[in-house]
């Protein structure tokens, strides 16, 4: 994981998305016809905007540990996981 | 996982750009954003919310880009609305867009093919507006839209259509401080931008308020533009356009028309009034809203049936 968590993350550029502070909704158009709008609150819509920032996937587990008060190691894991499920769904990709 | 939730209609409206601006780009049809969300954003449009997204597509392209939305759950909102099978009214209405709905998105699209008060062909005033094109990021994305000065035309025919609504009259005052503060440079810019696209005269009210020179221009449509002063001077409502049809109608279909006028059906009702209860109450409240509109209206409907000139009278 020591790799994994040192690498930056970026928005796909076909994800369009509106983010008012209390939540994030986004689409992917790079497949249109199949993408429907997904919609991110709490710690999610923060990890969101902490890809936006390009900070690595440490960077985004330590701020989220700290702006919600939750145990490193879980909290870690949960980060990483979270980043794989919106690579996965075309959202993000790995800048190496 | 993310889920999918209930859209806000701000959300969608912005979301929906980027959606019809990826679709064109997949179809390579050229397509250009106006009102709304761009104009607010090139400072066109006093900010206020929008609840649709208008974009203007190139000429004879439109049929691959409905066929493109539908593919994605998009549907037509009226196929044939009642106004649409109007005979003699129609070429006072014009008609300039299809609209979109989705059952999962609380915003329309309008599909524009034209913009009503540019006289000039539709090739032409696409290219002249092509030709001046920007772009604005609406949803963190990029999108291409007209131009400040071709949203000042846009919403400034727009506001023009129906100048007497208090919206119309804020953009309306809005865009007269925006040409007033404009430099030489960009106000003859306008100027040029009017007479290329056919709406010298059309836009003459808003541009001799804020001081812009109106010149002559290439294109001059004189029937056209008779429509559009009967239009504009007699308040471009419902009310006119069944006053324009029930005036020309021969005398023998007169009456069925005119309780047709005052009685739409369900369906003719509700159409306008996508995801509204369909239940008595409602459309006894929409009927006589109609009614209501009609009462305040039909003095200058009947002035613009009478300018029209249609039919036997």
């Amino acid at each position: 994981m020591g790799n994994a968590n040192q690498e930056v993350w970026r928005r796909s550029p076909y994800v369009a998305f509106v983010d008012d502070k209390e939540r994030v909704v986004l689409l992917n158009t790079g497949d249109p016809r199949s993408n429907r709008p997904q919609l991110l609150v709490g710690s999610a819509a923060s990890v969101w905007r902490l890809v936006c920032r390009g900070l690595t996937a440490t960077q985004i587990a330590d701020t989220i540990v700290e702006d919600f008060e939750l145990e490193h190691s879980s909290a870690s894991a949960d980060v990483l996981v979270f980043l794989h499920q919106l690579e996965a769904s075309g959202l993000i990709f790995r800048h190496l | 996982m993310p889920e999918t939730g209930d859209l806000r209609v701000s959300e969608a409206v912005a979301l929906a750009h980027a959606l019809v601006a990826r679709l064109a780009d997949l179809e390579g049809i050229r397509v250009l954003f106006v009102k709304g969300p761009t104009a607010v954003a090139l400072g066109a449009r006093p900010p206020r919310p929008s609840s649709d997204v208008d974009v203007l597509c190139e000429p004879h392209s439109i049929g691959p880009l409905t066929l493109a939305l539908e593919a994605c759950g998009w549907r037509r909102r009226v196929p044939e609305s009642v106004t649409s099978r109007f005979q003699y009214a129609s070429p006072y209405m014009f008609e300039h867009s299809v609209h979109y709905i989705h059952d999962e998105w609380p915003c329309d699209l309008d599909i524009h093919y034209n913009f009503p008060g540019f006289l000039a062909p539709d090739t032409q005033v696409f290219g002249a507006l092509w030709e001046r094109r920007t772009v604005v990021t609406v949803a963190a994305v990029p999108v291409t839209s007209a131009d400040r000065l071709g949203q000042i035309a846009i919403v400034g025919l727009h506001a023009l259509r129906d100048a007497a609504l208090r919206s119309h009259e804020v953009d309306l005052d809005h865009l007269v401080g925006l040409l007033t503060a404009l430099p030489e440079p960009d106000r003859a810019a306008m100027t040029r931008l009017a007479a290329e696209t056919g709406a010298s005269e059309t836009l003459r009210p808003l541009l001799e308020s804020a001081g812009v020179a109106v010149s002559p221009g290439i294109w001059t449509d004189e029937e056209a533009l008779r429509r559009w002063r009967a239009r504009t001077e007699n308040a471009g409502t419902y009310t006119m356009n069944w006053l324009i049809e029930l005036r020309a109608t021969p005398w023998r279909r007169k009456p069925r028309l005119a309780l047709h006028a005052l009685f739409l059906s369900k369906d003719e009702l509700m159409s306008s009034h996508v995801g509204e209860s369909g239940g008595w109450l409602n459309l006894t409240r929409l009927q006589a809203r109609r009614w209501l509109r009609a009462g305040h209206y039909w003095r200058r409907g009947l002035a613009a049936a009478r300018k029209s000139g249609t039919g036997p009278g």
